[in-house]
């Protein structure tokens, strides 16, 4: 009886956690880079302005047990501890998720979970993402989809996204587009559709209005004081020149610190080339899904399903974080096929479940697909990893 | 070309393999060679018969045959390249001779196992510490003698071959030789009359030239040590990236014939904790391959049989002197590792239906007990690559946190 019940629930919830464990230490950064430092010298105390959250939180919570607050190793242990709940609360959700199915979507939940947290471990731990807020908006997200796989409409559907805009504004093309994806799907098989209507609404409006804001209020008044603070908070005692021209200027400001054109094709490029296998994984199961709901009512919502990663696409143009864009595309077919299938979509679980008994039955060997994911890590923000990196030629 | 791949299994397999390795290589690269690892490039046969001299003098050869002075950096950097490329296809013609050669039921464990050693045999050999290793010329002569016993043609060739094994790096005899012995004496029990004479003549051979080489290294090839040191170290410093760094640890114990245990503290103490935390890590296939092996052993009826598999299954311990005097665990690690899956799939291969079954069975307990078991073919590559002190990154992170950053070792 004891075996048996391990192999369920249980089970997978151990390996789950262990692989968490041993993908976040392989990935677990010793050191805060500039560009966290930097961003840690932002506050709301010079103005309501995009990326001060974090740093404000900082200023707040560090205050109260030191004086010294901009130093490095202050905001070292502030960011540790940050990085440490990520991981609890990241764990707490993966098993939250994995309870919610049932036995016969066990394995592909946990299969998704464990390609999912190959990547998502270096959100969190990775040496550019340490107490970052890129890993506060992966936590939050995670959250949001867990209250819609319950079907419950609780205040955090209307407070999340207003809270992860607030953290950084760049929310609204990264991630967004599985909110909307995901509520539109409640609207389209809830019987609670005006409610999902309402949360859309509410969710869409905060969202273009806080990036219409964050776009066009910026600051270069306060220069010398962040500069100086960011100086302090930084083990090399310098600033992410990129990251504060934004901060100060917006979008011109932080375009200046691009690397060169060439630099940029290459690594998106390589980046696509590499991620074939799973490319092709991902067109696989939406051809089968298409052909599934070609007479489907809710047809319009598959066929739009495989197209909403676009909005992250000018993330690549004005900005060189390459790594952190990408992940929010993998986040986005990964996502949003773990949250249908919880959701009790048939289409898509049948056409993913129906790729994973092909491999298991014909190709087992394809199991260096989820070998291969590893390689990817730990996911660098610009270079995007040393994966991609080794082909770039400079 | 790909309905020809589709028509065969096998050659899918392979093909996907060989893009999987390229791939696996491109990643873990790290386009540095160390100081350590050129230092042996400094030794030679010009100062006599001296440990680890055989690398150094083929290359000083192509240093007199080729044009321009090859004793730089940038040619070793390159010499070392095309023998990781050669380790890479020979280890490549190792799997294509198991997966063909492999009866149909035990293809599925085969193309496993392959994958499983590849994991391990090709990030080890891409990192900064063990890039243009001479490890990699002895695990070259390693997968041909192992060929050569599995398809049962030319062993002979393991006893010259474990000579220049020997004096390319005579710790070959306790972390490499291990694995041809036993299927040596598999063969010689296994067999009978005139085979089982002949693989008796090649064991005892192969045992007593590994022997010979490894103490004449080990205690009487430092003669005139201080002579040459001088010259030595000068040699070796032109030859690194910055001009000035050296392996001290290696001309002080390989020319100077002093013992390093004492100097090298630091990474003992680095490994009493990196250790217990990497093999906490790897419980399960302690677990799943001691079930095995005991299973294994209890299965056969006769004590020549029970001693053949014995061999088998304790071979590996040839690695624990290294263990207890040198602190390279990353390499031991690498070497149990590769000593298990290769021999496994070897008697697979060679037809022990007694490996084979166990080796079905094993799985079917695992899969019983553990849901999604494939997820332990997974699990290694998280710790990959292994390094030579440093085991893995995993366990390297952990002992950093755990003791504060009071050990840290440089990969």
């Amino acid at each position: 009886m004891q075996a048996v019940k391990f192999k369920t629930t249980t089970g997978y919830k151990l390996i789950f956690i262990v692989i968490t464990i041993v993908m976040s230490l392989r990935c677990v950064g010793k050191e805060l880079v500039t560009s966290l430092t930097t961003a840690l010298a932002f506050s709301y105390e010079y103005g309501f302005y995009d990326k001060s959250l974090v740093g404000s939180m900082y200023k707040l919570i560090a205050g109260f047990f030191t004086d010294d607050v901009y130093s490095y190793n202050v905001a070292f242990i502030f960011s540790a501890i940050l990085m440490l709940l990520g991981i609890i609360i990241y764990i707490i959700m993966g098993n939250v998720l994995l309870g919610k199915a049932d036995e016969a979507r066990r394995e592909a939940v946990f299969i998704i979970l464990i390609f999912f947290t190959i990547f998502a471990a270096s959100i969190i731990t990775a040496e550019d993402y340490i107490g970052s807020a890129q890993s506060f908006l992966l936590i939050t997200l995670l959250i949001y989809i867990y209250c819609l796989i319950v079907n419950k409409v609780s205040a955090l559907l209307f407070v999340i996204p207003i809270i992860a805009m607030v953290t950084d504004s760049d929310f609204a093309l990264e991630y967004m587009s599985i909110i909307i994806v995901l509520l539109l799907y409640r609207i389209y098989t809830s019987t609670n559709k005006t409610k999902y209507k309402a949360i859309l609404f509410v969710n869409l409006i905060s969202t273009i209005l806080l990036y219409i804001y964050f776009i066009i209020s910026h600051t270069a008044l306060y220069e010398d004081v962040i500069r100086t603070r960011a100086k302090a908070l930084s083990s090399e005692y310098e600033v992410k020149e990129g990251l504060l021209k934004y901060y100060m200027y917006g979008f011109a400001g932080g375009m200046d610190s691009m690397p060169e054109p060439i630099i940029c094709i290459q690594r998106i490029v390589y980046m696509i080339l590499l991620l074939i296998p799973f490319i092709v994984f991902f067109v696989i199961m939406y051809r089968r899904v298409w052909k599934a709901t070609i007479s489907s009512s809710n047809r319009l919502f598959y066929r739009i399903l495989p197209f909403g990663s676009i909005l992250v696409i000018p993330l690549f143009i004005y900005s060189n974080n390459y790594g952190t864009w990408f992940f929010a595309m993998l986040s986005y077919y990964v996502l949003t096929t773990l949250a249908l299938i919880l959701m009790g979509d048939e289409h898509v679980y049948t056409a993913f479940n129906g790729i994973i008994n092909t491999i298991k039955t014909k190709y087992k060997w394809l199991i260096i697909l989820l070998i291969y994911a590893v390689f990817f890590t730990p996911i660098d923000s610009v270079k995007v990893g040393q994966f991609v990196n080794n082909f770039v030629i400079r | 070309m790909i309905k020809r791949l589709k028509a065969d299994p096998n050659r899918m397999f392979l093909a996907a393999m060989a893009l999987f390795m390229c791939l696996m290589a491109c990643r873990f690269f790290v386009k540095q060679l160390s100081s350590f690892n050129v230092t042996l490039y400094a030794f030679g046969y010009q100062y006599g018969f001296m440990s680890r001299g055989l690398i150094g003098t083929i290359w000083r050869g192509i240093d007199y045959i080729l044009p321009g002075d090859q004793m730089t950096y940038d040619a070793l950097y390159a010499f070392s390249m095309v023998i990781t490329v050669c380790y890479i296809v020979v280890m490549f013609i190792f799997f294509c001779l198991m997966v063909n050669r492999a009866a149909d039921k035990d293809i599925h464990n085969i193309r496993y196992l392959v994958i499983f050693l590849s994991i391990f045999a090709i990030p080890i050999f891409m990192t900064r510490s063990n890039y243009g290793r001479i490890d990699l010329f002895l695990y070259i002569i390693l997968f041909v003698c192992l060929m050569a016993i599995v398809k049962g043609r030319h062993e002979w060739i393991c006893i010259p071959l474990v000579i220049v094994a020997e004096c390319i790096h005579q710790g070959f005899v306790f972390m490499n030789i291990n694995i041809i012995l036993v299927l040596l004496f598999y063969k010689a029990l296994k067999n009978t009359g005139k085979d089982r004479v002949k693989y008796f003549v090649i064991l005892i051979a192969t045992f007593v030239a590994a022997s010979v080489f490894f103490l004449y290294f080990e205690f009487f090839s430092h003669v005139d040590g201080e002579l040459i040191y001088d010259e030595i170290v000068t040699t070796a410093k032109s030859l690194s990236a910055s001009g000035k760094a050296y392996g001290t640890m290696l001309v002080q114990h390989e020319i100077l014939g002093e013992g390093v245990w004492m100097d090298e503290w630091k990474y003992h103490f680095a490994n009493f904790v990196d250790v217990p935390i990497f093999v906490i890590f790897f419980l399960p296939y302690l677990f799943i391959g001691i079930h095995f092996l005991k299973k294994l052993v209890k299965r056969q009826n006769n004590i020549q049989d029970k001693l053949i598999y014995l061999a088998v299954a304790l071979g590996s311990l040839t690695v624990i002197p290294e263990m207890l005097l040198k602190v390279d665990f990353g390499r031991y690690v690498f070497a149990v590792f590769f000593y298990y899956i290769a021999i496994v799939m070897c008697l697979i291969v060679m037809g022990d239906n007694d490996v084979a079954e166990e080796l079905e069975n094993t799985k079917a307990a695992v899969k019983s007990k553990l849901p999604f078991a494939i997820i332990l073919l997974v699990y290694p590559i998280i710790f990959m690559p292994l390094y030579d002190v440093v085991i893995s990154l995993v366990d390297s992170n952990l002992a950093q946190i755990v003791t504060n950053g009071e050990i840290y070792v440089s990969r």
